[in-house]
């Protein structure tokens, strides 16, 4: 027994049979299959009539003309865009030798300001780490009393240096 | 002197030959305009995105590559430019409303021939079951239907597969049948 669901599937499933068949999608064996089953099937007839008779009958769409003049009005608007280019209208215009000096410039200058800005951070970078012989003593004691006071605390880690 | 095909003429049109230009907007105009009505489902625009795409083709001749057919070239110009205009817009107006603006569409004439609103009734269910399609299946069922395209045209125009368009093509002359079966019943 075919319930409901399974019926829908197979009419959607010939349905779909039809339609590649009308769109000459289907090898020889196939045809054949198709016909014989469309010879069958009423169902399946009626609807292959329907589907070549709307399909012709998209024939009779609606049309629409183009406006008379569109050629002129065509070439109005070309002449009026080259009148007043957008920006990259004037760019492709430019002359290549002066994009190119332009460019090369642009670049220079953006070169010469980052190296620049590095060797100015490498200076103070240096400048901050140069320690005088004062410095170093302040460093020196500053480490041995620390030595000298936990050592008491620490031995079990010792030997430690005087 | 033998007829130009489209190569020669862009060719032609590259080299700065305007006259080249006007012949391919004569052989293409149309089509394009017819295209993009249905595409933007009657959009009062269809006119001016029609110059926007030759304008595009004519920015953009250098670019253009010999190996592709010139009309998928251009189809898949309007094709993206339809698409970045509706992401734009985000509504097309109707077919009802171009009509009642331009006045192309109707005919004024308030006592008619009932051959003639029949053929009128076909006609607007015919645009209002394209615009229940969904995008990819309107414009693969255009581009064969009312361009003559091949899957494989339609498929790079789309960019995708030859399968992918085949479905989008099933699919949607399966709904046109639904929505539009009854009128051929009716006969």
């Amino acid at each position: 027994m075919i319930n409901n669901k399974e019926m829908s599937n197979k009419k959607k499933l010939e349905k779909e049979l039809v339609v590649k068949y009308l769109s000459g999608d289907v090898d020889f064996g196939e045809k054949k299959s198709i016909e014989s089953d469309i010879a069958d099937n009423p169902e399946m007839k009626k609807y292959l009539d329907t589907s070549v008779a709307v399909w012709d009958m998209l024939d009779s769409a609606d049309q629409i003309e183009p406006n008379p003049n569109y050629i002129s009005i065509f070439w109005n608007s070309v002449k009026e865009d080259e009148k007043n280019p957008g920006i990259l209208e004037k760019i492709k215009t430019f002359n290549t030798k002066w994009v190119f000096i332009t460019s090369f410039a642009t670049l220079l200058l953006v070169s010469s300001l980052l190296i620049n800005v590095f060797v100015m951070q490498h200076n103070d970078i240096n400048n901050n780490l140069v320690f005088n012989t004062e410095d170093e003593i302040i460093f020196n004691n500053l480490d041995k009393s620390l030595t000298k006071k936990t050592a008491a605390y620490l031995d079990v880690f010792g030997p430690w240096e005087e | 002197m033998h007829k130009l095909n489209d190569h020669e003429l862009v060719s032609r049109a590259k080299s700065g030959d305007d006259s080249a230009f006007n012949e391919l907007m004569r052989r293409h105009y149309k089509g394009v305009l017819n295209y993009i009505y249905r595409f933007t489902n009657g959009s009062n625009t269809t006119e001016d995105l029609t110059q926007e795409v030759f304008y595009r083709v004519y920015k953009s001749l250098d670019r253009y590559r010999p190996e592709a057919q010139f009309t998928t070239w251009l189809y898949k110009i309007a094709t993206n430019l339809c698409i970045s205009d509706f992401k734009k817009n985000s509504k097309y107006f109707s077919l009802d409303e171009i009509a009642e603006n331009t006045g192309e569409m109707e005919d004024d004439s308030f006592f008619e021939a009932d051959d003639n609103i029949y053929r009128k009734q076909i006609k607007k269910s015919i645009d209002d079951a394209l615009k229940k399609l969904t995008d990819k299946e309107r414009i693969a069922i255009t581009l064969c239907k009312y361009q003559g395209f091949s899957y494989n045209e339609v498929a790079e125009v789309m960019d995708c597969s030859v399968g992918a368009v085949k479905t989008h093509i099933y699919r949607g002359r399966m709904k046109l049948v639904e929505m539009l079966g009854f009128l051929v019943d009716d006969k």
